[in-house]
């Protein structure tokens, strides 16, 4: 048993070797297959003794954080999980965008980009394959699969679809207070910064809550290496491309578009193209976090409401990042590839 | 002050909990408020607005000083993702042209094999036939002395009966 002093030497005595910097996070073998701009599509094989046992899924990753944080740590990975049990992913990260990319359109994203990485990855599986997102990023899938067929089914993560639920952030992301094209034309692209410290202000115990922790188990090294990976990858903020974000805000959290269909008033059109989700045929999974405080369970399950296919939901125990962590997510999401 | 005595740990940790909770209520009231809202949106601005002003700086003093600036890299790096986007887009193109043409020669191919089986199939009908006929021929020689020695007998019967009917 330590003493309080000793325990806070030794926290302070471990900040000091600033464990973040010096720790490597997603390190799961995989090799990059194309490449557009800054947008990378990542191939996991499967590690399985016996080869791939299940349909090779695609994985749409939120463009506000860097991919890594489906590959923390050894052991802490939903990569190594989904391929040590023989399913091969596909994994887009979309990268850091530079200020050459302001103009990038969500049109661009959606109906392009994801267009092209979609049908790489099918080529290089050389069969149809299955689609999850998370965050945002199934949420810019959701658009795309009610305007392609490129995947069986899908599978959406913590996903917002129903804005208006989102808790505080809907509160924040209101037009009467978030100048977001004051912002825009300004910065160019949003800042990652800002949207790191918009989320953590988003719950300011959490952040009290963080250094408590790191205290109250100073003596656990995998406690003390998770703790790092999660702030690595925190601090690592990702610019989102402005126009497509100036477009996602005003249409996502000002109109809350995605529950609108056409011939309703007010609904999306995205190149000249109404976005409907009802024209999304395919079977579609959606996995919220009980306790997650960006996207709130209500916020992801509306895709019930609004999706073309049948929906089936589950809401799992834990935050918007711990269950990607603790194993939660892979357990799910082996439980929908499974069915 | 050890972590052994459990009632100094557990008064510490209840202390801990209680303050956060008073903290985390009061910042539910100040971080919904009209007024913080209305102060992040005027930060958000001015921040955007100072950027913009100082990227414009910045970009002026070079092109004075002869300088390429930031938005003469912003443009060269645009054109140059252009670029690569049309590059992609020829690649999709040919990807597409090559799925049809596999598909095409795969259609070639089926035809092929179905013709040549039929071929296949029509050579052993044929062959079956002339092993048909083989062995009727076979069997002719036979069947020609057989009728040959039946056949005299047939003509004296045939020109009495011609006999009988004329008288």
């Amino acid at each position: 048993m330590m003493t309080l002093i000793d325990r806070t030497a030794t926290t302070a005595r471990y900040l000091s070797q600033r464990p973040a910097e010096r720790l490597r996070i997603g390190v799961t073998p995989h090799q990059v297959v194309f490449r557009q701009n800054k947008a990378t599509l990542r191939y996991f094989p499967s590690t399985h003794p016996q080869g791939q046992q299940h349909t090779p899924i695609f994985v749409s990753m939120p463009l506000i954080n860097k991919w890594e944080v489906w590959d923390l740590l050894p052991g802490r990975s939903v990569m190594e999980d989904l391929t040590a049990a023989g399913v091969p992913v596909y994994l887009l990260d979309w990268g850091t965008p530079g200020p050459e990319d302001q103009a990038v359109t969500l049109g661009k994203l959606v109906d392009d980009l994801l267009v092209r990485m979609f049908d790489r990855a099918r080529r290089h599986a050389g069969q149809a394959l299955d689609a999850v997102g998370y965050c945002v990023g199934g949420t810019f899938l959701a658009v795309h699969l009610s305007r392609h067929e490129s995947a069986r089914r899908v599978a959406f993560v913590c996903t917002p679809i129903d804005f208006h639920a989102s808790g505080r952030l809907a509160v924040w992301a209101q037009p009467s207070c978030f100048p977001v094209d004051a912002a825009i034309d300004g910065f160019g692209n949003y800042p990652g910064r800002v949207i790191r410290e918009a989320f953590s202000w988003l719950r300011p115990e959490g952040q009290t809550r963080k250094w408590v922790g790191l205290w109250e188990k100073i003596e656990d090294p995998e406690f003390r290496d998770l703790w790092a990976a999660l702030e690595k990858w925190n601090t690592d903020a990702v610019d989102f491309p402005g126009e497509a974000y100036r477009e996602y805000v005003k249409r996502c959290y000002f109109e809350n578009t995605l529950l609108k269909h056409v011939g309703d008033p007010g609904v999306w059109m995205l190149d000249g193209k109404p976005v409907d989700l009802q024209n999304a045929k395919i079977e579609a999974h959606s996995i919220a976090a009980d306790r997650d405080h960006i996207v709130p369970p209500a916020a992801a399950h509306a895709l019930a409401e609004t999706w073309g296919g049948a929906v089936t939901t589950k809401t799992v125990k834990g935050g918007h990042v711990a269950i990607a962590a603790n194993g939660v997510i892979s357990k799910s999401l082996l439980e929908w590839i499974r069915r | 002050m050890s972590d052994t005595s459990p009632d100094l740990s557990k008064l510490s940790g209840e202390l801990y909990r209680q303050w956060e909770k008073g903290m985390a209520q009061w910042w539910d009231q100040v971080l919904e408020s009209p007024a913080f809202l209305s102060g992040m949106g005027q930060s958000l601005s001015g921040q955007a607005q100072a950027r913009a002003n100082y990227e414009q700086a910045v970009d002026q003093t070079l092109e004075q000083l002869h300088i390429p600036s930031r938005k003469d890299f912003i443009r060269l790096t645009r054109v140059a993702t252009m670029l690569e986007d049309k590059l992609l887009s020829l690649e999709d193109k040919l990807l597409t042209l090559g799925d049809q043409l596999a598909a095409q020669e795969r259609e070639t191919l089926l035809a092929r094999v179905e013709s040549a089986e039929a071929r296949i199939e029509a050579r052993e009908q044929l062959a079956a036939l002339q092993a048909r006929l083989d062995a009727l021929e076979g069997k002719a020689p036979a069947a020609v002395s057989a009728a040959a020695s039946t056949e005299p007998a047939e003509q004296k019967g045939r020109a009495r009966r011609g006999k009988e009917e004329s008288a």
